[in-house]
């Protein structure tokens, strides 16, 4: 399963560069800030990272699961954001009397992952709520090759302020797996990696963090289990390519 | 859990897709190449094989308009005598009346009198080409070489000739620089040439078409042609009238006035020969006038 943790962020450079601005462009008094790339690049991530840092500081609203029903959306945020305590619909009159009344300084902050899942008249309520500065928005979009989600009426005039993430590089995802590793205490794996085995799993995942994630899970699973029963085989020198390409191909990544 | 053995296989299925094109390819170049190397092949043999059969097809196709095929030839056994077509004659250009003036002048002496004889040349027309003065400057020991060699080709040798598409024709009014290889009739009273029959002739039509000439030009040189390709070939009153008419025309020719003479001789009128060459040793002194007379009065004619 997909699970992103804050901690588990690495830090690489080109992506530091993005958060960091990322974290300076929510301190201006933008109302929404779009947050999109293609699936895998880390927006989720980010938003996490974002998420766990600001919350430090002031009130931040974590929606990694969309909610689609208007009622509830406006219901959960009243909740968890003014402690609105009965679980009756709100309306959205009712929700900007809350976040007056709250007067919360500075503006708190709402984090919705996976915002492309919203309905055009709940992306029209968070549009209101953002202009009458009740709440600040960030929002995470896929960027898919089908559909242009960016050039969506509501994100195109509202957004103010866009940040695409892109895939690692070769020489990134190298610093990815092995701070990732590192960070496991995984020494001897992190050693074992050489440039042509990171040049075999960037062409095989395109430089996309969650495929090399999974790549990576499959082929730690395989040397685990060569370990096992056929240790003769497991060279601790150099990753087998052999066994990146197993690994891939088990993960989908090659179709064979 | 990964079953490390399917895993293994769909692994093998991987790499052998992925290496099939680097074998395809080889694969193709190596087929492409056998296939070169037997199309040239093809070609090579096909000048032998394909012409034949191509010919086959159109005989094939032609086979409904022509029921009954020709009659096969066989070109080895023909003996194909190639007669010299004497149609360049039209073309060439005839000498002007002074230039037929200079001969006449020049056969005052006997050594130049041949070498008139001289201008019977091939028929290719670049030799035709050469000019009159330059025929009159032949020197008598040229031509008198010439007339021997002339006399030496038997005819199997000319046939010969013939057959290499080079007919040796002799024609009064052609010049040619190798004169061994079309040896000049000889109208020199030399039994040994009439009898070796060296002298060729075009073909009937042709001495038709020279009589029109003749007709129409009145050049003593084709007359001369005339009278001696009758009287070559056995008609001895047309060669005794047209050597008439040649010496009307121009009766300094010693040839003309030999052919006269000797065409008398071969109607039976020796004693007109005799007198004819009397007259012409009177104003000419022949030799070979001369010669002829003796041997008539000697009765060896």
């Amino acid at each position: 399963m997909d699970v992103v943790n804050p901690k588990d962020y690495v830090h690489i450079d080109s992506v530091s560069n993005m958060y960091q601005s990322l974290k300076a462009t929510v301190q201006k008094p933008l109302k929404m800030i779009l947050l999109y790339g293609r699936p895998g690049t880390g927006k989720s991530m980010l938003l996490n990272k974002l998420h766990a840092d600001l919350s430090k500081h002031q009130k931040v609203l974590m929606i990694d699961i969309p909610i689609i029903d208007e009622s509830d959306f406006l219901h959960v945020i009243a909740h968890k954001m003014y402690g609105y305590p009965h679980k009756d619909a709100i309306t959205l009159t009712y929700f900007l009397e809350l976040a007056k009344e709250a007067n919360y300084s500075p503006t708190p902050i709402v984090l919705l992952d996976e915002a492309q899942l919203y309905s055009s008249a709940l992306m029209e309520k968070i549009r209101l709520i953002s202009d009458a500065r009740a709440l600040k928005f960030v929002i995470t979009l896929h960027k898919t090759d089908d559909e242009d989600v960016i050039a969506k009426e509501h994100f195109q005039t509202r957004i103010w302020e866009s940040i695409e993430l892109q895939n690692a590089t070769p020489e990134e995802l190298k610093i990815y797996i092995q701070k990732k590793l590192l960070k496991g205490n995984c020494f001897d794996v992190a050693n074992m990696i050489n440039d042509q085995n990171i040049h075999d799993i960037a062409k095989f995942t395109r430089g996309n963090y969650r495929e090399a994630n999974k790549l990576m899970f499959a082929l730690f699973s395989l040397y685990a289990w060569l370990e096992e029963h056929q240790p003769k085989k497991v060279s601790y020198k150099a990753l087998k390519k052999k066994y990146i390409e197993m690994a891939a191909i088990h993960t989908r990544l090659i179709h064979a | 859990m990964l079953d490390v053995d399917a895993l293994e296989r769909r692994w093998l299925k991987y790499k052998l897709k992925q290496f099939l094109p680097y074998l395809f390819y080889p694969l193709v170049v190596v087929a492409v190449g056998i296939g070169g190397v037997f199309l040239v092949k093809t070609v090579q043999f096909s000048p032998s094989v394909g012409v034949p059969t191509i010919a086959h097809k159109r005989v094939e196709k032609s086979a409904p308009h022509n029921p009954t095929p020709p009659p096969m030839v066989n070109h080895a056994d023909v003996k194909s005598e190639l007669e010299p077509s004497m149609q360049f004659v039209q073309s060439l250009p005839l000498p002007s009346a002074e230039e037929e003036e200079k001969p006449s002048i020049l056969v005052q002496s006997p050594q130049q009198s041949t070498a008139v004889v001289k201008k019977e040349k091939s028929v290719i027309p670049k030799e035709v080409s050469v000019t009159k003065k330059e025929v009159l400057t032949v020197k008598k020991e040229a031509t008198v070489a010439k007339k021997e060699a002339m006399v030496s080709v038997p005819e199997a040798k000319v046939k010969t000739q013939k057959s290499t598409n080079k007919p040796p024709l002799i024609y009064p009014f052609a010049q040619t620089k190798q004169p061994t290889l079309t040896p000049p009739p000889s109208l020199n009273g030399s039994s040994q040439t009439r009898a070796s029959g060296s002298t060729q002739y075009p073909v009937s039509l042709d001495i038709h078409e020279m009589e029109d000439r003749f007709k129409n030009n009145n050049s003593p040189y084709v007359g001369l042609y005339i009278a001696r390709y009758y009287y070559d070939h056995g008609n001895y009153n047309d060669a005794y009238n047209y050597a008439l008419k040649t010496n009307t025309l121009n009766n300094s020719m010693e040839e003309s006035w030999l052919l006269v003479a000797k065409s008398l001789v071969k109607l039976g009128k020796t004693d007109q020969a005799k007198r004819a060459l009397q007259v012409y040793i009177a104003q000419s002194n022949s030799e070979r006038a001369r010669n002829l007379l003796d041997s008539l009065e000697g009765g060896s004619r």
